[in-house]
């Protein structure tokens, strides 16, 4: 088998590992897996195709733009999903809440971007070529941001006093205000950093796949299937499913065509859900 | 200081008032014992003193600043501690992680914070022991010094605790009052305790309430009550 296909496997599963790793970042502090997540992933493919293709923006202005933008999003997200949570006092409340917020976003991209697919030139082209097989240095760029959200989470959550609240606050938000840690910020901060990682993994890969603006909860998905593979909530499992499904697909597509790497992806969640119900690094996920 | 005064606190869950016009002061280095049967409010109380109810109605102060509208975190840091009903640690963290946790208001002063855990190992050595096991493992006596301690690493000027004998060894539970009333002779601390064992408390404490259906039925100095008969009658028959 050609090296190539590794490559782009490796890319395809940077990419749901960043993207299950933001879902992590929101999962840690609030318990919720969010579904309204991939939208984020849309924000930075369609602000990237609008600021580097259409305006020819300089790249620096077009991501402070990008993370601001980003930030805003993740803002209104807080909002529009802890709101219905926090006054419903439902334990299912938040799978309405993150859907809900989901086709909104998504509806608002489908009325903006009209029969319009999201694509662009590569920021920096330019491939490098390893032992034959070629990787382009977008999907490198790609690559090195996924290892540096790992790290930077893994050793935040397990290092600092901030980390081990969020922890905390994921058991039990009072009794986490009651030591005076500043429960409700640190959610509104966790949904922001999450939809900046991955409104950056949407602008930094969408030249390579090509996104569709109502894609956003097939990337939801490929998140969630990643986390559910890797164990929810650890940043660890986010990488390792993330990888997994990414390199799996690639593999069995050029083996046996295209419409056979979703079919694997399910078939070995499906596999691992019954041999390992929390997936390789999760804990039990308690009754929510 | 360390005053702490509530004034006209109601509280609804969904329309049932679980405090109704609750008034009850606790003064700077004071030992105050609130008493009452079940569910006749004094978790509520606690509660909503930290910030994690929101009134009806009425005022609470704390140094004779109005904290009603202070989000609960900023009370911590204004310098009150809470020990809540049922412990509350975290089990998945390490003993020490949870200790750390109650330094959180003051992160910032590291070699303080450190002087203090080393003071609680003192304390508790139990604790040192065990200070790598998650605290999920520890048994329920244990879990609540980890629970008192951890209140105690903020270096908070008063400490509601709520019940801390519920589950212990009667052996445990004087060791534990001995070391509060310690705590309270010597550093002056500021004390407000919810306790069942009505006749441990006011033996205690300086002063009591009792509370009945969310508000205060009884109060005065816990000597008197001790021998008036409405409350032997009702809150001390088979105590103790
Ligand atoms: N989450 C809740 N939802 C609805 N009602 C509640 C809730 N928590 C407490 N209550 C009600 O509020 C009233 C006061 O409860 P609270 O827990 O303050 O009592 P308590 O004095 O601490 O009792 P106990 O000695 O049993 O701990 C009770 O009638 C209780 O049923
Ligand atoms: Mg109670």
């Amino acid at each position: 088998m050609s090296l190539q296909i590794w490559i782009d496997g490796l890319f395809a599963g940077s990419v749901f590992a960043i993207i299950a790793l933001s879902m992590t970042i929101v999962y840690q502090p609030t318990r919720i897996m969010n579904f309204a997540q991939g939208e984020g992933f849309i924000l930075g493919a369609a602000l990237g195709y609008q600021m580097v293709g259409v305006w020819k923006w300089p790249l620096i202005q077009s991501l402070a733009v990008l993370i601001i933008a980003a930030a805003l999003m993740g803002f209104i997200m807080e909002r529009m999903v802890m709101l219905p949570v926090q006054l419903s006092g439902s334990k299912f409340a938040w799978i309405i809440a993150t859907l809900a917020a989901a086709m909104i976003f998504q509806s608002a991209f489908n009325i903006k971007y009209v029969n319009v697919t999201f694509s662009y030139f590569d920021i920096i082209e330019k491939d490098i070529s390893i032992f034959g097989a070629k990787l382009s240095i977008q999907k490198l760029l790609v690559i090195l941001m996924m290892i540096a959200v790992f790290i930077i989470n893994d050793q935040f959550l397990k290092r600092t006093l901030w980390g081990r609240s969020i922890r905390a606050i994921a058991h039990n938000p009072d009794t986490s205000t009651i030591l005076g840690i500043p429960t409700k910020p640190v959610i509104k901060l966790a949904f922001i950093t999450g939809t900046v990682v991955i409104a950056l993994v949407g602008f930094l890969a969408t030249p390579v796949i090509i996104v569709a603006p109502a894609a956003g909860l097939f990337f939801t998905i490929q998140g969630f299937t990643a986390a559910i593979i890797g164990g929810v909530g650890s940043p660890k499992g986010a990488v390792v499913g993330g990888l997994m499904i990414g390199i799996l697909d690639s593999v069995v597509r050029s083996w046996l065509g295209g419409t056979w790497g979703l079919f694997s992806t399910f078939f070995v969640l499906a596999i691992i859900l019954i041999l390992k119900p929390n997936g390789f690094f999760g804990k039990r996920v308690e009754g929510r | 200081m360390s005053d702490l005064r509530i004034e006209g606190l109601t509280i609804t869950y969904g329309g049932a008032k679980a405090l109704d016009n609750l008034s009850i002061e606790v003064k700077t280095g004071e030992f105050v014992a609130l008493l009452g049967a079940n569910g006749a409010g004094k978790t509520t109380t606690l509660r909503a003193t930290s910030g994690l109810m929101r009134p009806a109605a009425g005022k609470i102060f704390f140094d004779g600043v109005e904290i009603t509208k202070v989000p609960g975190h900023k009370r911590t840091a204004l310098g009150s501690g809470h020990v809540p009903e049922g412990r509350q640690i975290f089990p998945d963290h390490t003993v020490e992680e949870n200790l750390q946790l109650g330094t959180f208001v003051r992160r910032k002063h590291r070699a303080e914070t450190t002087q203090s855990l080393e003071d609680m190992y003192g304390l508790f050595p139990r604790l040192k022991e065990r200070h790598k096991q998650a605290a999920g493992t520890l048994s329920g006596g244990e879990a609540q010094m980890l629970a008192v301690a951890r209140a105690l690493m903020s270096r908070p000027k008063i400490l509601m605790l709520d019940e801390p004998s519920l589950g212990l060894a009667p052996q445990l539970v004087l060791e534990m009052f001995k070391y509060l009333k310690r705590l309270h002779a010597e550093q002056g601390l500021t004390i407000l305790l919810v306790e069942q064992q009505a006749r441990l408390a006011l033996q205690l404490a300086q002063r009591a309430y009792i509370l009945e259906r969310g508000s205060v039925k009884i109060e005065g100095k816990s000597k008197d009550l001790i021998n008036d008969p409405r409350v032997a009658e009702a809150y001390l028959g088979t105590a103790s």
